[in-house]
């Protein structure tokens, strides 16, 4: 058979006795060795060229194929060796890592609507910074409707709220502003003294006839706090008291004493325990 | 609110610390000894059944 291209060339010299039908074996005529010369340069650029359809093996340096995806299999590319791009569904459950993610390299735009849950946001990671302004409607806190004028978002217990009527809030009349009390407390401090309710206070501290000190949970923003308190109930002709002692006004509790004074001439006054003692705080 | 935290004052009497509602609802009595005992006294927290009723003579009370 006539060896038209260099795959079927022998690397046994004696067996290349023609090339593409020229004789070229022992004794042949002179007259045909420069067309077998030719002959030779046209397999090579064919070769070359690819238009033989020859390969080089992949133990040669070569791809042993002919084709793209040819090579790609016998280069071990496996399920890829006849892909273009590389589909979402060939990449495994969490192969791509933060590591393999270039700073900065996920835009906005490639961040599917919805596709962020609130699992993958860590805690106080988005600060008020972040948040547009007007950006969170009523709606975003599972609150129905826009209310009506004066009413007011109340707290619903779990994390929601709705408009409601509060009656924690109070409905002044005219301008002026309306300041709310920081701390307030009504206990009975006879016996072995209770505390029948408090606001922003931590403890009361029975220190003695008639001495407590209230303690707040929170501290005052300093001592220019005013201070009402009421002691027992009204007796004819005795008048009770309840003051700050001397040096009993801090930012973080009020020491109160509470006293009687008779009416008429006897101005002397008797520390005693009172039942009720109510103190309210304002700043 | 059946506890109370009691300490010697520095006026020769005995101090007694009565929690709220409103902090033992957050908190424990041993915060509260934390916060509201006068920093560098030693105190007991005692049942409130430990403490007399009886008012009459309240600035001699001593801690035994």
């Amino acid at each position: 058979m006539a060896k038209i291209k260099i795959s079927q060339y022998d690397s046994v010299s004696a067996n290349n006795s023609d090339i593409d039908g020229i004789n070229i074996a022992e004794s042949c005529p002179p007259s045909g060795i420069n067309n077998a010369i030719r002959e030779v340069m046209a397999h090579l650029k064919d070769w070359q060229s690819g238009v033989s359809g020859d390969t080089l093996p992949v133990a040669s340096g070569g791809t042993g194929s002919a084709t793209a995806s040819g090579a790609r299999t016998n280069l071990g590319l496996g399920a890829l060796a006849v892909k273009a791009t590389v589909a979402t569904a060939d990449i495994d459950a969490d192969a791509v890592t933060n590591a393999k993610i270039a700073d900065d390299s996920i835009d906005s735009e490639h961040y599917v609507d919805g596709s962020i849950d609130t699992a993958h946001i860590a805690d106080d990671q988005i600060t008020s910074a972040k948040i547009a302004d007007n950006a969170v409607g009523a709606d975003a806190l599972n609150v129905s409707g826009n209310g009506t004028a004066g009413q007011a978002l109340l707290s619903d217990g779990d994390g929601t709220f709705s408009w409601g009527s509060s009656s924690t809030m109070t409905t002044t009349t005219g301008s002026a502003p309306y300041y709310g009390a920081r701390a307030w407390c009504d206990l009975d401090g006879t016996g072995t003294a209770t505390i029948d309710a408090s606001g922003n206070i931590s403890s009361v501290t029975d220190n003695g006839t008639g001495d407590y000190t209230l303690t707040f949970t929170t501290a005052m923003p300093d001592t220019n706090y005013t201070f009402n308190g009421n002691a027992g109930y009204y007796q004819q002709n005795v008048v009770n008291m309840i003051e700050i002692k001397n040096g009993g006004r801090t930012t973080s509790s009020v020491r109160i004493q509470g006293y009687y004074t008779n009416g008429g001439s006897d101005v002397a006054t008797t520390i005693s325990d009172f039942d009720p003692i109510s103190v309210v705080i304002f700043r | 609110m059946d506890k109370r935290i009691v300490y010697n004052n520095d006026e020769g009497g005995i101090s007694i610390i009565i929690p709220t509602a409103e902090w033992l609802a957050e908190h424990t009595i041993e915060e509260l000894a934390q916060k509201d005992v006068p920093t560098g006294k030693t105190y007991h927290i005692v049942n409130v059944s430990e403490i007399p009723s009886d008012r009459t003579f309240r600035n001699a009370w001593e801690w035994a």
